[in-house]
């Protein structure tokens, strides 16, 4: 079902006002820009495919970021399992080597640790850190219980720490 | 053993870092939301390949059948067809078409600056449709504008980082030390498909006013001393940034700032601080006009406005040892100049100009030759109460978009063609060039 003329409209309004934070969500998760790309173009196919009624909610964003966050899940078991059958996966750094220029080394530090942790983990501290969710909303984000997040973020905080102790 | 403070150190670091990667994570071209092509896996079997011209014949069959068929709906309810990604415009007059020898400018940018991310949006000449929207990264403020190169494909826009504007350091003065102006730069291809946005260029110390890139976009000259920017939403007040009044002029090949000195300037008096204004390139890509303006005495309000042709070739140091002066406002000008920008072959001048009459302000376009001073109106506003004005020409110099409050359009033979966007993209901010083509 292809949506109406406004609700192609709204579609196309709530994807120019949202597209860039979404994107960046997803690149913080996936470590991969052009990935997050992909992962937010599809959404909004989806959406599109359907009658664009996400136009509808009085906040789709966080209808939207659940959705990416989904998106992104599907792009790291796909590139598990691309790994395991042929050792290939080359992710895109989520900044150009231009845009890294701009940050500060702690930063990049920070931002390179954040990308060697296990996916969940970085997902929830994405969440937390970056989209600035309550526990409760990551975890209706992420289909989990919050004390699962309370724990994973605890841990994540901790691994992050470590890491960057160890790079000093 | 990590300690609870080294957790807590290590979430503000982390929000610090994921906050300042997405400010400067430059944002693609943002692709319209469109139906997805179906893709077939594999390749069509060469057995098969004669049925490529039939299945072509077959669509353009289709093709003309669902347009009848479509027609004839339309016809029956007036309904609008597939909205555009971009709503385009319900009012754009087209552009007067070009004399012999002489080419169109194809797109113009507009800056959208009420939203979350200022955008830069640009625009089809031909029907003032929005063709692509380029974010400017969160947290980035325009300062000193947008610019064009002479042939409207390559664009350059100049923005600082902050959350808000920056915080008056003391009375009537603002600190720009913690500030670094970035540029940033964007083709845009013959469909008016927008490029990535990357950044250029070195990091500028404070903020910078009115920006030039030159012809062929190799080099961006900019007022380094009258910086006014842009928030969302609103414009915030100006000043002089570090290091005085002067002009710049950065290589973009090899990164190198040039700087010229604008003490001093004839024929303002000597002693006299002269504020440098707009600058503007000639078509050889080596002359750059530069505009300034001074009190005609110390009590006056009123400003005069001369301009100088700096040779930029030269190493920097003081603009009045390598420039000459093209044109300076005769002393009993009925007109208060605002703005000025020379023509691609230096032979005129197109000067922003108001005038105060029993009925209010009007806003007028002169066209000055040069060297003989002789000026013919270009464009005359009806007497209204006075708002910001400011204007753009495109690489042939022709071409001329006016801004007046929150009406833009384009001048033709004396009259102003009005283009429709929403009021927040046109709105002319002092100093920034909110249009350009």
């Amino acid at each position: 079902m292809m949506p109406s003329g406004s609700a192609a409209e709204s579609l196309a309004e709530v994807f120019r006002c949202n597209r860039p934070e979404l994107v960046r969500l997803g690149a913080f998760i996936l470590g991969d820009r052009p990935a997050a790309e992909d992962v937010v173009q599809d959404v909004f196919l989806r959406m599109h495919q359907r009658g664009g009624r996400l136009a509808d909610l009085d906040d789709p964003l966080p209808y939207l970021r659940g959705a990416v966050v989904n998106g992104c899940r599907s792009v790291l078991r796909r590139r598990l399992l691309i790994r395991r059958a042929a050792g290939k996966d080359q992710p895109c750094p989520p900044l150009s080597a231009e845009e890294a220029m701009l940050l500060s080394e702690d930063r990049r530090q920070v931002l390179a640790a954040l990308a060697r942790l296990p996916a969940r983990r970085r997902e929830v501290l994405v969440l937390r850190y970056y989209a600035g969710l309550s526990e409760a909303e990551i975890a209706a984000n992420l289909g989990i219980s919050t004390g699962t997040v309370k724990s994973t973020a605890a841990r994540a905080l901790a691994a992050l720490a470590r890491a960057l102790k160890e790079s000093r | 053993m990590i300690t609870q403070d080294e957790l807590a150190r290590t979430a503000e670091r982390l929000r610090d870092a994921l906050a300042a990667a997405a400010d400067v994570m430059a944002e693609p071209d943002a692709a319209p939301v469109s139906s997805p092509v179906p893709r077939r896996p594999g390749r069509l079997s060469h057995a098969r390949a004669w049925l490529i011209p039939l299945a072509a014949a077959a669509c353009v069959v289709a093709v003309i059948a669902a347009s009848v068929l479509l027609a004839r709906n339309l016809a029956r309810t007036s309904s609008p067809t597939s909205q555009p990604a971009y709503p385009g415009s319900s009012i754009c007059t087209p552009l007067p078409a070009a004399g012999p020898g002489r080419t169109l400018p194809r797109f113009y940018v507009t800056t959208d600056v009420t939203a979350r991310q200022i955008q830069l949006q640009v625009r089809r000449t031909s029907d003032c449709t929005i063709t692509a929207v380029v974010p400017l990264p969160a947290g980035w403020l325009l300062t000193g504008g947008i610019s064009a190169t002479a042939d409207d494909r390559t664009f350059f826009a100049a923005a600082f980082s902050a959350t808000r504007c920056p915080v008056q350091a003391g009375a009537g003065s603002t600190s720009y030390a913690a500030h670094k102006t970035r540029f940033f730069r964007f083709a845009v291809n013959d469909q008016g498909r927008a490029g990535r946005l990357t950044v250029v260029g070195p990091p500028v110390a404070g903020l910078v006013g009115p920006i030039a890139a030159s012809p062929d976009g190799s080099r961006i000259a900019f007022n380094a001393s009258d910086a006014n920017w842009v928030g969302p939403g609103k414009a915030c007040t100006g000043g002089e940034a570090e290091g005085g009044a002067a002009i710049s002029v950065i290589d973009l090949a090899t990164g190198k700032i040039r700087t010229w000195q604008t003490q001093d300037m004839p024929p303002a008096p000597a002693g006299t601080s002269v504020t440098p204004h707009e600058v503007s390139w000639m078509a050889d890509g080596r002359t750059l006009a530069v505009s300034y303006v001074w009190p005609p005495n110390p009590s006056g309000p009123q400003l005069s406005m001369a301009a100088a042709a700096l040779d930029t070739t030269s190493g920097g140091g003081s603009l009045q040892a390598h420039s000459h002066l093209l044109w300076s406002q005769p002393q009993k000008y009925i007109f208060s100049v605002q703005e000025a920008l020379i023509s691609p072959d230096g032979k005129s001048l197109t000067i922003l100009a108001t005038q105060q009459t029993t009925h209010g302000y009007r806003t007028t376009l002169l066209r000055i030759a040069l060297p003989s001073g002789r000026y013919r109106v270009l464009y005359e506003s009806p007497a209204e109460t006075n708002s910001p004005s400011t204007f753009t020409q495109d690489g042939s110099g022709q071409h001329v978009i006016l801004v007046s409050g929150t009406q833009a359009g384009w001048i033709s033979a004396g009259k102003l063609s009005l283009l429709r966007a929403p009021d927040s993209t046109l709105e002319s901010f002092d100093g920034i060039t909110a249009i350009v083509w």
